[in-house]
């Protein structure tokens, strides 16, 4: 008997084996669930005549084949003249440092000035500077207009301060619309928040709209505890919405986590 | 010290008062628009949603004034790569409704230079609209913009829907080409 348990252990060691060498792949986990359909009850109807008459709508829609054709066109296109300019944008920037430093050079060659020319020639010089720092910011306001015109609405979850009863391990995010991000704390990011610092949470485009983010703390001391943050992020704009949870408390139940989101 | 002649109540009252009117100075009539004018909004949101989102149907979601605005318009549209849609409708500038329709309408997707319901209403009224309400005491009942599915000659068309309605008699369907602004068909039911 004590022969044939011993041959069980030994066929099952490469099973063992196989299990506990088993790599980690992925980060991304996959739970599958199945429930009932929980449509959102909107606060007011929409689409009422496409709802009622949806069969006859639906039917038309039967009739109808939708091909998409794509062609591409051979023809050279005008290149965009930004492209240029970001060149030549660059040449005078090179032209402007080389010219800042040379002023330098030569004020540090100048501190006592030797007359009144000097002062005069000083002067220009500063003009010069003046000018250099004009053309920069026009530079920059170039810049600005091709790039910032571009954003989308999009949002920056950042999270901050660490609960007088420990750090969690995890946060997680959940839009009731939306998906959940399950987002797992490193020992830096942790060592951050320590120090006063800030750790991103989730960045994504986001609908203009009022959302509400259920969030949630993960680690022993959190069981259930979940706060809502509304935030409504603007149109073509980078929402950030920082959480505070340094005045979270897993035994008191009234303790909030404390947002405040700013746009730019 | 004098009293002064105003009693604080008054005075409180007064600008109690003058606050309300000014209230309704400035808030009491609602914001409408043409269909257009929410559709920027709409796609914003939408791109956010899906990538490959795409402007399937347009309706109007309050009553139609006869200047062809309302106070609220739907928007829905439709995403292939998820297989569903997502409706946004819009007030005040704003989307008061989001949600996921219930049902299924995979409609091919707009064409992106549509006229706004103004003068699509305006082409309908001149037509028989404005002849249906005087003589059946007609009044509007929706405007619907859709791709195809109103006009099967000629299906490629974005058209414009108006609809209207009368207590006494069938309603009255009135389809213009939301591009050429061409009366393409009408009929009653």
């Amino acid at each position: 008997m004590e022969r044939l348990i011993r041959l069980a252990c030994l066929a099952a060691l490469p099973l063992w084996a196989a299990v506990w060498t088993t790599p980690a792949f992925s980060q991304e986990t996959e739970t599958i669930r199945v429930k009932a359909v929980d449509r959102d009850k909107p606060k007011q109807r929409t689409l009422r005549f496409l709802e009622e008459n949806g069969d006859f709508f639906r039917g038309r829609l039967d009739a109808l084949l939708m091909t998409v054709q794509t062609e591409r066109n051979g023809d050279g296109q005008p290149l965009d003249p930004r492209f240029l300019r970001y060149q030549e944008m660059l040449a005078e920037i090179l032209a402007a440092r080389e010219a800042a430093q040379s002023s330098e050079e030569w004020a540090r060659q100048r501190e006592l000035m030797d007359s009144v020319g000097d002062l005069a020639e000083f002067e220009a010089e500063m003009d010069e500077m003046d000018s250099l720092l004009g053309d920069q910011a026009n530079r920059l306001a170039w810049l600005e207009e091709d790039f910032v015109g571009h954003q989308s609405t999009a949002v920056v979850v950042l999270l901050t301060g660490i609960p007088a009863s420990g750090a969690p391990t995890g946060v997680v995010l959940a839009d009731p619309s939306g998906e959940t991000v399950r987002v797992s704390l490193s020992e830096a990011a942790v060592a951050s928040l320590a120090r006063g610092g800030s750790v991103e949470l989730m960045h994504e485009l986001v609908e203009p709209r009022e959302h509400t983010l259920e969030i949630s703390l993960v680690g022993e001391a959190w069981t259930g505890q979940s706060w809502s943050v509304p935030f409504e992020p603007a149109r073509d704009r980078l929402t950030f919405l920082e959480l505070d949870a340094s005045r979270v408390d897993p035994a008191v139940a009234e303790s909030q986590v404390t947002a405040r989101h700013w746009t730019r | 010290m004098k009293k002064s002649p105003v009693p604080g109540r008054a005075l409180l009252g007064a600008l109690c008062l003058s606050v309300g009117l000014a209230g309704a100075v400035h808030g009491g009539e609602p914001h409408r628009f043409g269909a257009k004018e929410g559709e920027e909004l709409a796609r914003s949101a939408a791109a956010a949603w899906s990538g490959d989102a795409r402007l399937v149907w347009v309706e109007s979601d309050e009553e139609v004034t006869a200047a062809g605005q309302s106070e609220r318009w739907g928007y829905l549209f439709f995403s292939e790569s998820r297989n569903e849609g997502r409706v946004y409708s819009i007030k005040n500038a704003k989307i008061e409704v989001v949600t996921d329709p219930a049902f299924d309408f995979p409609a091919p997707p707009l064409d992106e230079a549509w006229m706004d319901s103004r003068r699509a209403l305006s082409i309908a009224d001149a037509e028989k609209g404005n002849d249906y309400r005087a003589k059946h005491a007609g009044e509007l009942r929706s405007m619907l913009l859709v791709r195809g599915v109103l006009n099967l000659e000629e299906p490629d068309a974005t058209t414009w829907a108006i609809v209207y309605d009368s207590p006494t008699t069938s309603g009255l369907w009135v389809v213009v080409d939301a591009r050429s602004g061409k009366v393409v068909k009408t009929w009653r039911g």
